[in-house]
């Protein structure tokens, strides 16, 4: 049996303000019991970005719910999510232009699930920085998606299109996933975990997967639980929009691990252990020149000076980036240690990115040439800035 | 078999909440030390900045968030204290004396700032509003290439450039830098008075460090209005542009 139970609502300084959650959500039941959810940040910054998130969220669901065939064939299922990605987008373009505004005014991020209950299979599509986390038949918990964010952690959102959009299948057999907006993912999956062995804030997430005794009379009371526990989150620790929807098949009894896997990070030791990568080793301070004579004008600098910035960590993903455009496959920007079991090669973007719906008649064949123009009303963004 | 369900009753209280993730505001100082700043003003300087960084730790929150770098420049530029919390930086302590190369230092100055950017993006923490403060007389050669890169980079929101310009400073140059945005122009009779403007701009600091996702920054001061040595037209829209 599934049960599905959610919640959201609008961060302390939207509330304050007076603003609405612009964070949305949306679960169905397609054919043969094939469960799509996803989730969707509007960007803060934009006036009207509550109803991008709305209707990209009902948009993509609503299409995959009557898209999605009852066989998980991976390459077909990334065609419709994908197209359903190009739908939602299409959808909040469409919607500001009858509204009349700006179109820009509309962003938003979008998360993307489809569940095949039998087979244990989950898929998934992501754009920005909500995420996805599910807890595997083995007792595993597992973060499946990245935050797609820029060098300067800006957010790319849906209008970057195809070339910026991921579908995969996570690998191992799926008993339970909870999509989050950014807010809360962040809490699920710190930063802080990134480097570890495990990089999901078990204890945290298994509070709201590992439900399999949950029944359909008794999710209420589950859901008014988590209701609580994140409007209790203090201010200072979570300020953002929260927003989960927790997905449980009942019918899978999750394995239970060691007790070591579910006890708290020593996050002290992680904060510190942090300090020493984002602060650079002291140098003696250089002693200050000081010329007898005025200084002359400086001289022109070579065209090649600006090849001193690039740093091995530039050089390693602008390599890897190369390397996915030739191969047509796709790899999250993980980091250097992180599980490789993570997601199967299923995890690929389009090979030929599909402006248009994949599939779709009306369309040519992609031609192996993204062509991001072919989205209506696509024009080149620049990452949206968090603050 | 032992479930999570079993012992927990739906409580998420048991959950104990931890600082897990915290967003750090970078800022970095760039002082002009050529030789015009010799005498009362770069002992000033000096002073105005260890009170910047007292008063920024002041705030707890802040202290925690906020990272600071200082560097002077003349002819060429002194990284004096690299990226580190506030609370952890130095006293400071600059000669004046040489030439000035102000392009170079920007353009070494949005480097730096960049360069923390992207630790702090590859660690996945969040950054709040990059702040670079810059402290000259505008004077020391072509800036044209540093002003088109820290337009670019305001224009898309990855930094905001203050500038306390001394007495007698280059308004060509000081314009094309900012647009006549976050320029802070002393009154007093010397012009080399910076308290104020540090004490505005701990402010600012805290604030921002501090602030929610999307929230409009407003800061009480005196700077600004009669009495005060510095001359600003709009605060709260340099503030949140």
């Amino acid at each position: 049996m599934i049960i599905n139970y959610s919640n959201s609502m609008a961060g302390p300084y939207h509330i304050d303000k007076g603003l609405p959650c612009q964070d949305s959500r949306c679960f169905k039941e397609g054919k043969d019991g094939i469960v799509i959810a996803a989730v969707a940040d509007g960007l803060g910054s934009m006036k009207f970005s509550e109803i991008g998130s709305k209707v990209a969220c009902e948009t993509a669901v609503e299409y995959c719910a009557s898209h999605i065939e009852a066989e998980p064939d991976a390459d077909a299922i990334k065609k419709h999510m994908n197209n359903a990605f190009v739908e939602a987008y299409r959808a909040v373009l469409v919607r500001a232009d009858d509204d009349g505004n700006s179109r820009d005014e509309y962003d938003t991020t979008l998360c993307l699930a489809a569940y095949f209950p039998k087979q244990k299979k989950l898929f998934y599509g992501q754009s920005g920085d909500s995420g996805l986390v599910a807890l595997l038949e083995d007792g595993r918990y597992i973060r499946v998606t990245d935050q797609q964010r820029d060098e300067d952690g800006c957010v790319y959102p849906l209008c970057f299109g195809p070339e910026m959009w991921v579908f995969g299948q996570v690998d191992g057999s799926v008993a339970s996933f909870m999509l989050m907006t950014d807010g809360v993912f962040e809490q699920v999956c710190p930063a802080l975990l990134h480097r570890e062995e495990t990089d999901v804030n078990v204890r945290l997430a298994r509070m709201f997967l590992d439900r399999s005794e949950v029944t359909a009379e008794t999710v209420g009371q589950l859901e008014a639980a988590s209701q609580k526990f994140l409007e209790n989150y203090p201010r200072k620790l979570l300020d953002d929009d929260k927003t989960v929807l927790t997905v449980i098949n009942t019918d899978v009894k999750p394995a239970v691990r060691e007790e070591a896997y579910y006890k708290a990070p020593d996050w002290e030791k992680l904060r510190e252990k942090a300090k020493q990568i984002i602060y650079p080793p002291e140098e003696p301070p250089k002693p200050v020149p000081k010329p007898e004579k005025p200084a002359p004008e400086p001289p022109p600098k070579p065209e090649t000076e600006n090849l001193c910035l690039i740093d091995l960590r530039d050089l390693k993903e602008g390599i890897g980036r190369i390397w996915e455009r030739c191969t047509g496959f796709f790899s999250f920007r993980s980091p250097p240690d992180s599980r490789s079991d993570r997601t199967s090669a299923v995890k690929s973007r389009s090979p030929t990115p599909a402006p248009k719906e994949a599939g779709s008649p009306k369309g040519p064949e992609p031609s192996g040439k993204t062509a991001r123009t072919d989205i209506p009303g696509d024009i080149p963004r620049k990452p949206f800035p968090r603050t | 078999m032992n479930t999570y369900n079993d012992f927990n009753n739906y409580n998420f209280n048991d959950y104990e909440l931890e600082s897990v993730n915290e967003a750090h505001m970078p800022v970095l100082i760039l002082a002009d030390t050529s030789g015009s700043m010799s005498g009362t003003p770069i002992i000033n300087l000096n002073k105005a900045i260890n009170r910047f960084s007292a008063d920024v730790c002041r705030d707890p929150r802040a202290a925690s968030q906020v990272d600071v770098a200082v560097m002077g420049f003349n002819h060429a530029t002194n990284v004096q204290q690299d990226w580190r919390p506030v609370n952890k930086l130095d006293p400071v302590s600059f000669n004046a004396g040489g030439g000035t190369n102000l392009g170079d230092a920007l353009e070494k100055g949005v480097e730096m700032l960049r360069k923390q950017g992207h630790r702090y993006a590859n660690e996945g923490i969040e950054t709040r509003m990059p702040y670079m403060i810059l402290i000259s007389d505008g004077y020391g050669g072509d800036v044209s290439r540093a002003a088109e890169l820290i337009r670019k980079r305001t224009d898309e929101r990855k930094m905001r450039l203050w500038v306390l310009a001394v007495k007698g400073y280059d308004k060509a140059t000081i314009a094309q830098l900012t647009d006549g945005k976050r320029v802070f122009e002393l009154r007093d009779e010397d012009g080399f008075d910076f308290t104020e403007f540090f004490d505005f701009m701990a402010a600012s600091v805290k604030a921002v460090s501090t602030s929610s996702p999307d929230q409009q920054v407003h800061i009480d001061t005196k700077i600004g209005t009669e009495g005060s040595n510095c001359k600003v037209p709009d605060l709260d829209a340099w503030l949140n542009d």
